[in-house]
C-alpha cells in the first residue's frame, strides 16, 4: 500500500497528500526520537505531568500518540513529597498515561471542595532513563479547584 | 455548471468514517454529561495554563459541536462534507489541550482520523485511481502513528519486565478477566503472565506501527483483530478510543474499484475541460483533442 502510493505521489506529486505524509512523517520523528534524545524524553514526562515549559510544547506534545508511555506511580498525601517511592507508607497506584489528571478529581470534585482540605499529589514518572517526581497542590478555593505545581522553595 | 454530488464510493467511505468517529465521541456520553455539569460549576484554575483552556464553556462547546456532523451523514453535499470534517478536526485538536479533557485518549485518535478525513473530502472531487491508493496508504499510515508512539513509550524497563502492566492490569483492574486471575494465580505466575503479556502488547503495536507496507487485505483484517483484542484485555471504554480507527479501516478498505457511477466526478471535469478548449466545445473524442 504505502510504497504504491509514495511511488505515484512521486511520479504525479499533490500538494494535499504530501501535505498529510509531511505531518505524519514528522508525528512518526518525534516519537522515534525519544529513544535517542534525552531532553525529549524529559519534555515528555513533564508534559505527562501537565507541566509544559511552553504552550507550545504541550500542543505538540498533546498531538502525539502517547497511550501507555512511560511508568508512572501516584500518590495522594496530605504533605507534600518528592521522593514518595522510598519512604511509601501505603501502597502507591500506577496510571497509564498522563499522571496529572487525577488532580482533576474527576468525578469527586464537589467533595473535595466540601472536604476543604488541600491535597497533594505525588507523582513520579520514568522513561528509559529519564525521570521526574514533582507534586501538584490541588486546594479549594470558593467554587474553584486550584491546582498548582507545587515548589519546595 | 454545478458539480456533481460525492460518487457513492466517497459517501459510502465518508459515512463508515464520520458514523465511527462519532459513535466514539459520544459513546462516553454517560461519563462527560455529569462531569461536564461539575466542572460547570467548579471550574479548574491550574497555574500554567491559558485561561481559554481552562474554561468549561469551551471545553462543553468543543464537545457537543461534532453533533452538529451527524447531519452530514444524511446530507452528504460537498459543502456539508467539508464543513463537517473541518469542524471535527478543530474539535478533536482543541480537545487535546483543554484541561477539561486532555487525557482522554479519544480525542486524540478523533484528531488524526479527522486530519485524515480533511485530506479525503478535499481530494475525493478528483476519484481516480491515485485517490484510491493515497486513501488506503493514508489510513493506514495513521493507524501506524496511532500504536508507533505507544509501542516506542513501552520500550522503558518498567513494561519490558511487565512491571506496569503487572500493576494496571493484573493487580489494579476490578473487572474483566483480571479479578479472577487474582483469585486462581500466585503472585509469580502473575508477573511471569504479565511479563509475556507486555511484549506481546509491544510486539502486537509494532507490527500494527509496520503494517502499511502489508497488502490492504491482510492490513484491514490484522488492524481489525487487533483492535477488537485490545477492546477485550483492556476495558470498554476503550470502545471510545478504537471506534474511530474501526471507521477508518472501514472507510478506506470501502473503497474497491471504480464504477460508472462512481467515475462521474471526473466525467463532470472532463466536460468542463472541454467547454473551455479554445472557446470551441470539441469532444475528446474527436480527432483535434489532446490529453
Amino acid at each position: 500500500m504505502l510504497t504504491a502510493s509514495l511511488r505515484r505521489l512521486w511520479l504525479r506529486p499533490e500538494r494535499s497528500t504530501a501535505a498529510l505524509y509531511a505531518l505524519l512523517l514528522a508525528s512518526a520523528l518525534l516519537s522515534s526520537s525519544l529513544l535517542l534524545s534525552r531532553p525529549l524524553r524529559y519534555r515528555l514526562l513533564r508534559v505527562h505531568q501537565a507541566q509544559p515549559a511552553s504552550l507550545l510544547e504541550w500542543t505538540v506534545f498533546q498531538l502525539q500518540p502517547k497511550m501507555y508511555t512511560g511508568a508512572h506511580r501516584v500518590l495522594f498525601a496530605d504533605q507534600p513529597s518528592f521522593d514518595f517511592l522510598r519512604v511509601l507508607e501505603q501502597p502507591d497506584f500506577w496510571i497509564n498515561h498522563s499522571p496529572a489528571r487525577l488532580a482533576r478529581f474527576e468525578t469527586i470534585r464537589s467533595d473535595f471542595l466540601k472536604a476543604g482540605q488541600p491535597q497533594y499529589l505525588l507523582m513520579n514518572s520514568r522513561y528509559r532513563d529519564s525521570e521526574l517526581a514533582s507534586v501538584l497542590e490541588i486546594r479549594p478555593s470558593g467554587s474553584f479547584l486550584h491546582i498548582e505545581t507545587w515548589d519546595a522553595r | 455548471m454545478t458539480p456533481p454530488p460525492p460518487s457513492p464510493a466517497v459517501q459510502r467511505a465518508y459515512r463508515w468514517v464520520a458514523f465511527a468517529l462519532l459513535l466514539g465521541w459520544y459513546c462516553k456520553a454517560g461519563f462527560y454529561v455529569p462531569y461536564f455539569r461539575e466542572s460547570f460549576e467548579h471550574p479548574i484554575r491550574f497555574d500554567g495554563f491559558p485561561s481559554w483552556l481552562q474554561t468549561p464553556v469551551v471545553a462543553i462547546v468543543i464537545w457537543c459541536l461534532p453533533a452538529l456532523a451527524m447531519a452530514s451523514i444524511f446530507f452528504p453535499s460537498w459543502f456539508v462534507i467539508r464543513a463537517s470534517a473541518l469542524m471535527l478536526l478543530v474539535s478533536a485538536t482543541v480537545a487535546c489541550w483543554h484541561v477539561e479533557t486532555f487525557p482522554d485518549a479519544t480525542f486524540l485518535s478523533s484528531f488524526w482520523v479527522a486530519a485524515w478525513l480533511v485530506w479525503f473530502v478535499f481530494r475525493a472531487r478528483r476519484f481516480d485511481a491515485d485517490f484510491v491508493v493515497h486513501a488506503r496508504a493514508l489510513a493506514a499510515c495513521v493507524v501506524a502513528i496511532l500504536f508507533l508512539g505507544p509501542a516506542i513509550g513501552k520500550l522503558t524497563p518498567e513494561y519490558w519486565n511487565g512491571q506496569a502492566f503487572l500493576h494496571l492490569y493484573f493487580l489494579q483492574k476490578d473487572h474483566g478477566l483480571y479479578p479472577a486471575l487474582r483469585q486462581n494465580f500466585s503472585p509469580q505466575q502473575l508477573e511471569w503472565a504479565a511479563t509475556w503479556f507486555s511484549r506481546a502488547v509491544i510486539a502486537g503495536e509494532l507490527l500494527l506501527a509496520v503494517a502499511p507496507i502489508l497488502p490492504v487485505r491482510v492490513w484491514k483484517t490484522v488492524v481489525g483483530a487487533a483492535l477488537v483484542l485490545l477492546v477485550l484485555i483492556s476495558t470498554w471504554w476503550l470502545a471510545s478510543v478504537v471506534a474511530s480507527i474501526f471507521g477508518l479501516v472501514l472507510g478506506a478498505a470501502s473503497l474497491g474499484g471504480r464504477t460508472s457511477a462512481e467515475s462521474s466526478t471526473d466525467a463532470w471535469r472532463l466536460s468542463k475541460r472541454v467547454m473551455i478548449s479554445d472557446g470551441r466545445r470539441v469532444s475528446p473524442w474527436s480527432p483535434n483533442w489532446s490529453e
